[in-house]
């Protein structure tokens, strides 16, 4: 008999099991072609425009195709299923079993499913600055801090989104997207729409002021600013805390075990 | 003993039972088992993956105690590092090769990569996968895909194996390198819990047996006991014939061991019996004799299965239940007067 590892030994274990299996799985492929396809249109208008035109559109296709679809969708892809799958598939037991704590296993599930989003994300967000500015190398280094600070505010509400799913995912695990996708579809991106203070119930509302992306939905001009670095402790406090949530409901809970 | 205290491979359990909603999967067991193979025998659906996964600490009990090598087991990573579990659905990581999965769990155990590996290339070895365990689980057949949860099950040198229907699947050359694996570790003072709904699939591994039936531990006690068991319940004999009525007339004049008689259909007469053998001759002689059409004899409940009913109408009277028959050990129709009753019970349920 072997010393059970630590949290952090079994955090990477499991991440490093994780990983393989999503390298090798379907999801890789699907989030993969879903970015390509976002990122797509975009890039190739803004090739044929001139530079102004080219700045504009790489920020509407920043604005529609990442903070109001990939960053939906990659975390719902990447992360609600990551302990629903393993109690559905009756695999949980593999994990479960070992001298790790059940914590330990949904942290490394959520490391994996985060980095996998971030990866296809900053891929894709690439990919659209370097074929958008293709034809001006001028534009496309003046343009890329601009587009690597839409990418950090992209990253810190994926990372969010994962949280959101994973709890979601941990709590019910038969119907973790299901429900991952009510609950983004509602609090982040419809409330994320309305006027005054409601929007601060959103989470893409302040990753896109973090952004530096003009507010769209209704009466935008009536919802109050706020400071920068408040919308970013904000977004990163509740990342955290539905993390925390998650990771404690799969530490305590039965995890349907009973009823595999 | 203190509840943090550590002892040998054994699990303790003190009135266990646990439920889900208002269906009881184990109900009030208590037993005490230590080093060594010991079968887990009851019908689909009798509790024995509950009690299992109770052991395993992947699920709470909702009353009593339960303790595995001296710890509580529910996310008890202590516990963990002792156990091996092989669970009964054939769900795996279809990705991962055999390698990698067993390896992947090896590590989870607490080995750094280059030590579980070589575990893991033991592992899949004693149980005949060398040459498979570079190609993925998804694969494998049925057969192959025990043995590499078996082999994970081993990677980390567990003392508490347990291992819910490990035979499934597997063709008689694995089987016998499986029981040879589990006999070794027991023989090394390992704990080994083997469940299975098959008797004879335990009949070669060992003499000692739990049996389980509606969440009940009913039984528990060698072979020969279970044997003695087997013989000694009334048995039901079913005759497929013509005139099925003359011939329980017939029987009931000439057979004295017949307790009840049935007509479950037009032309099938089931008979209770204490001497299912001379019952078996009584029906042959009549059939001749009488110029009977048979068309068929069976018994239904010559069976590990009926025995586990009887088992529980008997702990239903409160002749033995799981808790007695754990500190008791295995109890039998002790007395005359306990047959007695149950020929009434059966004459009082529906004899005709």
């Amino acid at each position: 008999m072997n010393a059970p590892p630590g949290l952090v030994g079994s955090t990477l274990a499991v991440a490093r099991l994780t990983a393989k299996r999503v390298l090798r799985g379907r999801k890789l492929r699907v989030a993969a072609v879903a970015a390509f396809v976002v990122v797509l249109f975009p890039a190739v208008v803004a090739l044929l425009e001139d530079d102004a035109v080219a700045a504009e559109v790489v920020e509407g296709g920043i604005k529609w195709g990442f903070f109001r679809l990939l960053v939906f969708l990659l975390p719902i892809l990447f992360a609600s299923g990551v302990i629903g799958e393993e109690v559905e598939g009756r695999t949980l037991h593999f994990l479960a079993m070992r001298p790790v704590s059940r914590g330990a296993i949904a942290l490394g599930k959520l490391l994996v499913a985060a980095a996998a989003s971030l990866a296809v994300m900053w891929a894709a967000l690439l990919l659209m600055h370097l074929v958008s500015f293709a034809a001006s190398p001028t534009q496309m280094i003046e343009q890329l801090g601009d587009t690597a600070r839409a990418g950090g505010a992209a990253s810190l509400l994926i990372v969010t989104y994962c949280g959101i799913c994973l709890f979601w995912g941990a709590l019910v695990p038969e119907a973790g997207g299901m429900v991952s996708v009510i609950w983004l579809g509602f609090v982040e991106l419809f409330l994320g729409l309305m006027p005054g203070a409601i929007r601060f119930a959103s989470m893409n509302h302040f990753a896109k002021e973090l952004a530096g992306i003009e507010r769209g939905g209704f009466f935008a001009e009536i919802v109050p600013d706020v400071e920068l670095w408040i919308c970013g402790l904000v977004v990163a406090a509740v990342g955290l805390l539905f993390s925390f949530f998650g990771v404690l409901w799969v530490q305590l809970s039965e995890l349907r075990f009973g009823k595999a | 003993m203190s509840e943090e205290t550590t002892e040998g491979a054994s699990i303790r359990a003190v009135r266990l039972s646990k439920w889900y909603g208002k269906v009881t999967a184990v109900a009030d067991v208590s037993l005490h088992l230590g080093p060594g193979i010991w079968g887990l025998l009851g019908p689909n659906g009798s509790g024995k993956t509950t009690f299992m996964r109770m052991c395993a600490g992947q699920i709470r009990p909702s009353v009593g105690k339960l303790h595995v090598g001296g710890l509580p087991p529910f996310g008890n990573p202590r516990v963990m590092a002792r156990l091996g579990y092989c669970p009964e659905a054939d769900a795996m990581y279809d990705e991962l090769t055999g390698l990698e999965f067993v390896s992947a769990m090896a590590e989870l155990s607490g080995f750094p990569p280059d030590v579980a590996t070589k575990r893991a290339k033991d592992a899949l070895e004693e149980f005949g996968l060398t040459d498979a365990m570079n190609r993925a689980v998804g694969g494998y057949s049925r057969g192959m895909r025990q043995r590499a949860k078996l082999a994970q099950a081993i990677v980390h040198e567990p003392d508490v194996l347990l291992l819910d229907e490990p035979l499934t699947g597997t063709d008689p050359a694995s089987r016998q390198q499986i029981l040879d694996a589990l006999r070794r570790r027991a023989k090394d003072g390992a704990l080994v819990l083997f469940s299975t709904h098959v008797l004879h699939e335990i009949e070669a591994l060992t003499d000692r047996l739990l049996l389980i039936a509606r969440g009940q531990v009913v039984a528990q006690g060698g072979m020969q006991e279970i044997r003695e068991l087997l013989d000694e319940h009334p048995h039901h004999v079913r005759v497929q014939c013509d005139r099925p009525r003359d011939l329980a007339s017939a029987l009931l004049a000439n057979e004295r061991g017949v307790v009840a008689l049935h007509f479950p259909a037009e032309d099938v007469l089931e008979v209770h019996t204490w001497q299912p053998d001379e019952t078996y001759d009584a029906i042959a002689k009549q059939v001749v004799e009488g110029g009977f059409q048979l068309r068929s004899i069976t018994s239904p409940d010559a069976t590990l299965e009926a025995l586990f009913y009887y088992l529980v109408e008997r702990a239903n009277r409160g002749a033995g239940t799981g808790a007695d028959a754990g500190s008791g050990g295995m109890r039998k129709l002790e007395n005359k007067a306990e047959k007695v009753a149950y020929e009434q019970q059966l004459s009082a349920g529906g004899g005709q």
